[in-house]
């Protein structure tokens, strides 16, 4: 059992319940999952309990589990939280290997595995439209000083995201192609628990762009970015021969993008913080940085930002099992972002930017909501 | 016929706030200290007083015992046994009322309590004692229910001193109020209002008696004025001594002392003192002068005092010994049979004394199993000390979970007899040592346990299960 590997951590989880309340944020919950379901067993604190059970043979992985295990978004407030710095997206990970070992897969999650290796994609959609959202062809697989990796969502879903992107980098005179041959970075691959399928994603890619000799890849996906900059390293033993940033590090330390003259856009911005991008990867100013370039424009922060952020409900996959979930979570997120009065609510991550747009159209609100590059591209 | 407990329960609570999923069920076992407990057959979640009752009465009629939890952050034994239905609060979180001019906040048993406070500092008040003991994460209700000691108590007292009125489920299922609040045309204000002191029965009663469903608690306006003093000394007499003259002096708001385990970060002495003085500027600053005298004339070298204003500010213990919280909680897998409780303050001297004479009569057997020391600290109350005895032991390691509880049972035996300690937390772990040995006291608490619970449904076994 590959949990067994963590044995040390779950033996110290002390139980103590920093994992379940923004104790200095009224006692919200912290966890998705817990905020919908209020069992302990939808928490951290009951996945080590759980875990604990599991490593001592009280009981084996089942459905239940599984269902508990996969309702994590990946959102990483536990681990922030946790009083004795567990590694406890590890420790899930592990577990959801050990589910999926055991052909113990949520439906909707295994329903992507087919595309994703069809495909290359987990909507299914065909590959050779993967750019179609591209102006043109000419940035298409040539070599480069920088490569914008365009990610699944943004080239299949959000569209507006991916385009925002290539005009950015377009107006700032980057150097930059397109992958003509990408896939999935692999991310969704990892987050069921089957790294082994994952890698020939990471093969295909890393190929390609090794083909361009680039020595940055710019990202819109926080989930793509974390799968280069951490997992794929992690997995291959050995550090990537170039340097993987959020579009918003490159924009934010580009001389020539602080040196663009953006158009005045007198409204009132909340900027949502990623989980994957935020707690998951420390990327908290830059976002901030790109935003306030666009003159008259103000950012207000919502009560739970940066490392206390909430999550949007749909981090990890979870919408294709549990629906319900995330409409709720997103529901959620999408209120505090209306309480602070502001007429955009912005994010930096395509899975987040479609959950709040999902409570939007609910809610019927007039607030807007974009990518934050989409709020840039819009002031070039 | 526990699916049945479960489909009952539902028709009370509604089909997503009761399971009986083993998944779950798991997860509502033991508390954060070392002892084993059992599995629930079926958790229930309610979300009002009613929805208590109703519970409380269909146990009643179908003798099924229940066993209540907050977010179980004691460190003193659950108690759960199998197949019990396991009532659990957090949904109960609402604020009802907060009147600052009456100076309480009435919140319902699952609100968090540190929520609580934290919302009453951005109005500039706190409830009246720090840190409700417990974790960041206890509720209201639990921490009233076992009564935590506080982050500090030496002038503003217990957790309990500052309940003003309750409002309790029986365990046969009706509901009453306590104080003046018992009076419906009046506020919940006096606690000595209305007869008998009943809010005190059920504080620290660990809900055998009754389950608190809603706490009101009294406030305390933010003082003008925080300041930090730090004091090493060479023989833990000398800050015994010095303690109870800041103590008698009424010079600092909380004396914390550390007699035992790790040696403050960069520190050299055999005790060492942490005072805190909070109060209006001009009296914080003649208070902290004489507390200095004091602490000097028993030879006390004042250290900076970094570390306890970190403590007090962020509520996490590693400070007291100058250490941030990471590096000191996060390597260990280690759990804590602790034992706590009152003396007074020149006894100390003696406690202190016996735990460090117990410690070097198994200093083989503590190698042996791994057992460490992470505190000999107290927090100096009113009128006497509360003193920790936290010893670790290694949870991997079955036999050294045998020798540290074990080993608690040893220390709390002898903490009530030689040392004059009377527990303050009192779970399932340590009550069966020390409860049967209050005698009449004890028989009057049993005797009252069957009276006000015929059928036995609540929290059976609890603090009264042992020694009839």
């Amino acid at each position: 059992m590959r949990l067994d590997e963590f044995k040390d951590q779950i033996y110290s989880c002390l139980r103590c319940g920093f994992c379940f309340d923004h104790i200095e944020g009224g006692g919200q919950k912290i966890c998705p999952p817990y905020a919908t379901y209020g069992f302990e067993s939808y928490g951290a604190r009951g996945k080590m309990a759980l875990a604990r059970a599991l490593i001592d043979r009280v009981i084996d992985y089942d459905a239940d589990i599984a269902a508990r295990v996969f309702a994590c978004t990946e959102c990483g407030a536990c681990q922030e939280e946790c009083f004795k710095y567990l590694s406890l997206a590890e420790i899930y990970a592990a577990m959801k290997e050990d589910l999926a070992e055991r052909d113990l897969l949520p439906d909707g999650r295994r329903s992507l595995l087919a595309p994703l290796a069809g495909e290359g994609n987990p909507y299914g959609r065909p590959a050779d439209k993967r750019l179609a959202w591209a102006p043109g062809m000419e940035r298409v697989g040539r070599s480069a000083e920088v490569v914008l990796y365009s990610g699944c969502t943004p080239s299949f879903v959000r569209r507006g995201i991916a385009r925002s992107a290539y005009s950015l980098l377009d107006s700032t005179g980057t150097d930059f192609t397109l992958l003509g041959e990408e896939v999935c970075c692999g991310h969704p691959h990892l987050s069921m628990g089957r790294p082994d399928l994952a890698r020939d994603a990471i093969d295909k890619n890393l190929a390609s762009i090794e083909r361009c000799g680039a020595k940055t890849v710019v990202f819109t996906c926080p989930g793509c970015l974390r799968t280069f900059r951490e997992e794929i390293p992690r997995l291959l033993g050995r550090p990537l021969p170039f340097e993987a940033l959020h579009l918003s590090e490159f924009l934010a330390e580009s001389p020539t993008f602080r040196a663009l003259r953006l158009q005045k856009r007198p409204r009132i911005a909340t900027y949502h913080d990623p989980c994957t991008l935020g707690r998951g990867l420390g990327i908290y100013d830059p976002p901030r940085r790109v935003i306030e370039a666009v003159p008259s424009s103000q950012l207000v922060e919502m009560p739970r930002a940066r490392g206390r952020s909430f999550c949007c409900g749909n981090g990890g996959f979870v919408r294709f099992d549990d629906e319900g979930m995330s409409v709720e979570n997103e529901s959620s997120r999408f209120a505090e972002a209306e309480r602070t009065e502001a007429d955009v609510v912005l994010s930096a991550c395509p899975a987040c930017q479609i959950g709040l747009l999902d409570a939007k159209r609910r809610e019927d609100s007039p607030i807007e909501v974009l990518d934050i590059l989409e709020w840039v591209a819009a002031a070039l | 016929m526990d699916h049945d407990v479960r489909n009952a329960l539902a028709t009370v609570v509604g089909e997503a706030h009761v399971s009986d999923r083993m998944a779950d069920r798991l997860c509502y076992s033991r508390d954060c200290g070392p002892d084993q407990a059992g599995i629930p057959a079926v958790i229930v979640r309610p979300g009002s007083t009613e929805e208590v009752v109703a519970i409380v009465k269909w146990a009643n009629e179908h003798r099924r015992p229940i066993y209540t939890r907050g977010r179980a952050t004691t460190f003193l034994g659950s108690g759960v046994k199998d197949g019990v239905i396991l009532l659990e609060t957090t949904r109960m979180n609402r604020v009802e009322t907060v009147d600052l001019e009456a100076g309480y906040v009435t919140a319902q048993c699952g609100a968090i309590w540190h929520s609580i406070d934290a919302d009453l500092r951005r109005r500039g008040r706190e409830l009246a004692v720090p840190g409700g003991g417990g974790l960041f994460s206890c509720t209201i209700g639990g921490t009233v229910a076992v009564n935590a000691i506080p982050h500090g108590a030496t002038e503003y007292g217990m957790t309990g001193d500052h309940v003003l009125a309750l409002e309790v489920v029986l365990p046969t299922g009706e509901v009453i109020k306590t104080g003046s609040a018992a009076n419906p045309a009046s506020e919940p204000i006096e606690r000595g209002a209305n007869g008998p002191d009943l809010t005190g029965m059920f504080i620290g009663a660990y809900g055998i008696l009754g389950i608190i469903t809603s706490v009101t608690y009294r406030l305390r306006r933010i003082p003008e004025l925080e300041t930090f003093r730090f004091y090493a000394f060479d023989d833990y007499r000398d800050a015994i001594d010095a303690a109870c003259g800041v103590q008698t002096q009424d010079a600092a708001t909380f004396i914390v002392g550390l007699f035992g385990g790790p040696k403050p970060a960069g520190e050299a002495g055999d005790a060492f003192l942490h005072l805190i003085v909070r109060d209006r500027a001009v009296t914080a600053e003649a208070r902290i002068r004489e507390a200095q005298a004091i602490c000097a004339s028993h030879r006390g070298r004042p250290r900076p005092a970094e570390g306890t204003r970190r403590y007090w500010e962020e509520h996490m213990y590693s400070w007291l010994r100058n250490t941030a919280p990471g590096p000191y909680y996060s390597d260990r897998p280690y759990f804590c049979p602790e034992v706590a409780g009152f003396v007074s303050t020149q006894g100390l001297k003696r406690a202190v004394g016996i735990f460090r004479e117990m410690r070097e009569e198994r200093e083989e057997a503590f190698a042996e199993h791994g057992i460490r020391v992470k505190g000999l600290d107290t927090y100096f109350a009113r009128n006497g000390a509360y003193l920790w005895i936290d010893t670790l032991y290694d949870e991997r390691r079955e036999e050294a979970l045998a020798y540290g509880l074990k080993l608690r049972g040893e220390i709390a035996e002898r903490m009530f007899t030689d040392g004059g300690m009377s527990p303050g937390g009192l779970g399932a772990g340590v009550a069966p040592h020390i409860m049967p040995k209050l005698g009449e006291t004890y028989a009057f608490l049993q005797r009252l346990k069957r009276a006000m619970d015929p059928n036995g449904v609540l929290n059976p076994g609890l603090l009264v299960g042992q020694g009839s």
